[in-house]
């Protein structure tokens, strides 16, 4: 009863207050006309209608193909022709004359013959937010075709090149396959100039060498003991030849002694009268000394001839010894100078033997690279096929699709909708969230202000129960204003189909929670404003941030994480799912009704706080 | 709300909680009854102390009244009864309960403003706040009927509130407060703003229903006249206390004294207070430029007294007025302050 009583009493106040009443009815229609015209606009539409200065700096081919990409789709107003007109375009858009200039540098079409990005300079008016992005889009999508177009002839370019490079190819191929015949050849060769080589001996000749080498050392060393068998035979035959001189310098003495003797005698026999007796022994004795004196002095004449024999024979021997000397030194030179020869024979052999081996080995890495260039000329065949391949299969594909290799293609699903068409869900949210925010509190403030509040305060009536039914009746007084909203949106715009009950029902029922969750924050609104315009602001305080963070007027995917958070967790957004969910996709998602009834709960509990709260102040 | 402590209950005049109660008062038949026991009530702003160890007892039934200078503390006591606040200590109770749903349900309260809905005819209000008390259908319809015709609305069930006169939407909004017949009426103010023909319309209208429902009610106020006219039981309130309490006539008796004043020619009133200071055997004898104010428990038996001094010294009586104290006169006394200018420099309480 109190709730009938309450319904009652606010649908009263509602109804006698005319202005308001009116408001209630002709303002959503109001609000929904205005906006049915100016977001009436098909969103398949591609021109771009703004105006654009375009400042040409470099009149090339490669400009002239990007100013003819964009002059299809946006008028573009020429300034090239002015002085400076980089700077006179920056100051026309930013005193917002034009939304944006295009300029393009000087050196643009070389830059890209040089195969240098080349950069173009867009100026936005960024103060006109729901264009500037759709310019910049637009802009970067004329780049990004003019760059497809130049892309393509440089890559048909490429491709004539890489068939070129592929006749290379194909007539190196020829070159290698010959190349690898003939290393094979050639490493037959030097298989068999190997075995030769290594089936030579050097062992024999070395050996003989050995044999000259040793019996030329026994033969110098009988030389050497010849030559010092003279030296000691000369040395004795000196020692015979000394002795010699000292027997003939003995017998030559002897011989004048035996001549002095004889001398002696022969005096001797003068003084002495041989022939007195007395003397004739004497004379006798002397005449037989002379006698042996003369005999002695033959004998030792005799010696000093034998000596003198025997010397020149010494001499003799002596020379002959030399001679000998001088024969064994002449063999003993000639040794010397064969084992030079041998030794040098020794040594050539050594070096030929050695050369031998780095010819063995030099043999085994020209045939080992012989392999190679014949493993690598395979290899080298191969790739030279697999590239031939690759630069087929790369020339046989579309250059387009090189440059681009996805083509965006996309299909609107609601063609024939306008913008109005897919703002109208949340449109019908939105403003049945202004509605109840704006009527709940600001006529609770009215009754607050009038007293008639602190009667409900002194009452027995608790706070909670008093705030159910206060967001509740009011739910209920707004709930034609849900009604009406539907109507028109289905009657005069075709959003959904009115016989569809369940749908109409669903979204009925997910406006009447919003409605009694925003009244109930209304009601909250309402018990801390002191008048009518401070709920009224308060109100608009609370609902344009939530216009803001439901994703309507500002995407969620460009907001900051934490607001993307903030902006789902209010009740305007599960409200705006729904409604989207039910009109624009005919796919009715009740989960909100979850969400929209947590906050019915929240809400209401936060209104009744705040009355209780409230109740003793002034 | 504050800490359980019994009220006490005043069992003799002078344990009554103020210096007058029960003074000439016939001794009673039975037990008193309360509807309001209030005993050390104490609500504490910031850097304001509203009332402090605040102590009343109203009796049931009757009009007992609130008089005070704003900012005195009634409304808050007001505020504190009905529940809109809750007190930082003492004990409250109301027809011998605390503060609950259920005692809320047996207050009617008729805020100084008017308090229902303008846009509401006079019967769709009374419906909505007899709904509010529980009171619906048929019982509601003849409760709203017979209270329009009591406070002679009966003409105007169907007119929108905002439409009537100053008047009747006092009216209204004092049968607004009646929908639920309650036990204690609380009228805050209830002829502040009305012209004084509509304000003793509503006095009457006060004194019948009193008597008619045999609700308690309490008035706040500060007109005296109207506390004098209406209340059987007076308390004076000032800087949160009780000041004084009892009957009008205990209350005046608290001033005691009838005044006489005379002016005279030639007013030469510095050479007359002596003389009738000497020879009256006046409690008080007070001389301005304007006059003299003689202060007595009888004024009339010293009229030729005063008279013959005067002729005696040749000053001609001009004018020659015997007052007696009114509540003002009391509440002045008592507080050394004035009940229309109220307690400076503090909010209304």
């Amino acid at each position: 009863m109190k709730l009938l009583a309450e319904i009652g009493k606010d649908g009263k106040n509602f109804l006698r207050e005319r202005r308001t009443l009116m408001l209630l009815v002709a303002a959503p229609l109001i609000v929904l006309l205005i906006l049915s015209g100016v977001f009436g606009k098909g969103t398949s539409e591609s021109t771009l209608p703004v105006s654009m200065g375009l400042c040409d700096l470099d009149r090339s081919n490669a400009s002239s193909l990007f100013i003819g990409y964009i002059s299809g789709h946006a008028d573009i107003r020429e300034f090239s022709h002015m002085g400076d007109c980089p700077s006179y375009l920056r100051t026309q858009v930013s005193q917002g004359r034009l939304s944006a200039a295009i300029i393009i540098p000087k050196g643009f079409g070389n830059g890209i013959a040089r195969g240098e990005s080349q950069n173009i300079t867009v100026l936005l008016d960024n103060s006109r937010v729901q264009i500037s992005p759709s310019i910049e889009a637009f802009m970067k999508a004329a780049a990004q075709g003019t760059g497809q177009e130049i892309g393509t002839r440089f890559i048909l370019n490429v491709w004539s090149r890489l068939d070129e490079a592929d006749a290379r190819l194909a007539e190196l191929s020829v070159d290698v396959s010959a190349s690898r015949e003939k290393a094979v050849e050639m490493q037959a060769k030097i298989s068999s100039t190997y075995s030769e080589l290594a089936a030579l001996d050097f062992s024999s000749p070395a050996r003989e060498l050995d044999a000259a080498g040793s019996a030329l050392d026994g033969a110098e060393a009988e030389l050497l003991s010849a030559q010092s068998n003279l030296t000691l035979m000369q040395g004795r035959l000196a020692s015979y030849e000394s002795e010699l001189e000292s027997t003939e310098s003995d017998l030559i003495r002897l011989k004048g002694l035996l001549d002095n003797m004889s001398l002696s005698i022969s005096t001797a026999l003068l003084v002495a009268d041989c022939s007195n007796p007395l003397f004739i022994p004497y004379c006798a004795s002397l005449h037989s000394m002379d006698a042996t004196v003369s005999t002695a002095s033959l004998e030792v004449d005799e010696r000093l001839g034998k000596v003198n024999a025997t010397r020149a024979e010494l001499s003799e021997i002596n020379r002959t010894m030399e001679d000998f000397r001088g024969n064994i030194d002449a063999s003993l030179g000639g040794a010397d100078e064969l084992r030079a020869r041998i030794s040098s024979m020794e040594g050539f052999m050594a070096e030929l033997e050695e050369s031998r081996g780095e010819s063995l080995r030099m043999m085994e890495e020209i045939n080992s690279s012989a392999s190679q260039i014949v493993s690598k000329s395979g290899e080298l065949q191969e790739l030279i096929s697999q590239s031939r391949a690759q630069i087929g299969e790369i020339t046989s594909r579309d250059a387009l699709s090189v440059i681009s290799p996805i083509i965006f293609s996309s299909e609107n699903m609601f063609q024939s909708r306008t913008f109005f068409d897919f703002l109208l869900p949340s449109l019908i949210a939105l403003i049945l969230m202004f509605v109840s925010l704006f009527l709940s509190s600001t006529s609770l403030v009215r009754e607050k202000n009038m007293m008639a509040l602190e009667r409900v305060y002194v009452s027995q009536v608790p706070l909670w129960e008093y705030a159910l039914i206060k967001s509740t009746s009011y739910t209920i007084v707004l709930f034609p204003e849900i009604l009406l909203l539907l109507l028109t949106a289905s009657l005069a715009y075709g959003a959904f189909p009115l016989a569809d009950l369940g749908l109409t029902a669903f979204l009925c029922s997910a406006l009447f929670l919003m409605l009694f969750a925003f009244n109930s924050l209304g009601i909250a609104v309402a018990a801390f404003s002191e008048s009518e315009a401070t709920a009224f602001l308060a109100s608009l305080v609370i609902g344009l941030p939530l216009l803001f963070m439901s994703g309507i007027l500002f995407p969620f995917e460009f907001m900051p994480a934490p607001m993307v958070a903030l902006g789902k967790a209010t009740p305007l957004t599960p409200t705006i799912t729904a409604m989207q969910s039910g009109i624009l996709y005919a796919s009715p998602d009740f989960s909100v009704f979850w969400t929209l009834a947590a906050y019915c709960i929240v809400l209401v509990a936060a209104a009744a706080g705040a009355l209780y709260y409230t109740r003793g102040r002034k | 709300m504050a800490k359980a402590k019994k009220p006490r209950t005043p069992a003799s005049p002078e344990e009554s909680p103020n210096p007058v109660a029960g003074q000439g008062a016939p001794a009673p038949q039975k037990p008193p009854s309360f509807a309001v026991q209030a005993a050390d009530i104490s609500k504490i702003y910031p850097k304001k102390v509203t009332l402090f160890n605040f102590t009343i007892e109203i009796p049931e039934g009757g009009v007992f009244g609130l008089l005070g200078p704003n900012g005195a503390g009634k409304s808050t006591f007001i505020r504190i009864l009905t529940g809109l606040e809750g007190p930082d200590s003492g004990t409250l109770l109301i027809f011998g309960q605390r503060p609950s749903p259920q005692s809320r349900k047996l207050i009617g309260l008729a805020p100084q403003e008017n308090s229902f809905h303008p846009l509401l005819t006079c019967m769709e209000n009374l419906l909505y706040y007899g709904e509010l008390y529980g009171v619906g259908g048929k019982e509601a319809k003849e409760r709203a009927q017979s209270l329009l015709s009591q406070l002679g609305l009966a003409e105007k069930k169907h007119a929108q509130a905002a439409f009537l006169s100053g008047g009747m939407k006092r009216r209204l909004n004092l049968a607004c407060a009646l929908m639920h017949r309650p036990r204690l009426l609380i009228l805050d103010e209830p002829t502040t703003g009305l012209d004084p023909y509509t304000r003793r319309q509503l006095w009457e209208t006060v004194t019948r229903i009193a008597a008619e429902t045999g609700a308690t009610v309490v008035l706040t106020t500060h007109y005296m006249e109207e506390a004098e006219a209406l209340c059987g039981k007076i308390a004076f309130i000032n800087k949160g206390q009780v000041a004084a309490y009892g009957s009008p006539r205990e209350l005046k008796k608290l001033a005691g004294r009838e005044l006489l004043r005379l002016k005279s020619i030639p007013g030469d009133y510095a050479k007359i207070e002596p003389l009738l200071k000497k020879s009256i055997g006046a409690e008080s004898v007070t001389s301005t430029e304007h006059g003299i104010v003689v202060e007595t428990e009888d004024a009339s038996r010293l009229v030729p007294d005063i008279t013959r001094i005067f002729s005696e010294n040749s000053e001609n009586i001009v004018e020659l007025v015997v007052s007696r104290p009114s509540l003002e006169d009391v509440f002045l006394k008592l507080t050394g302050a004035n009940l229309k200018e109220g307690t400076k420099n503090e909010a209304s309480g």
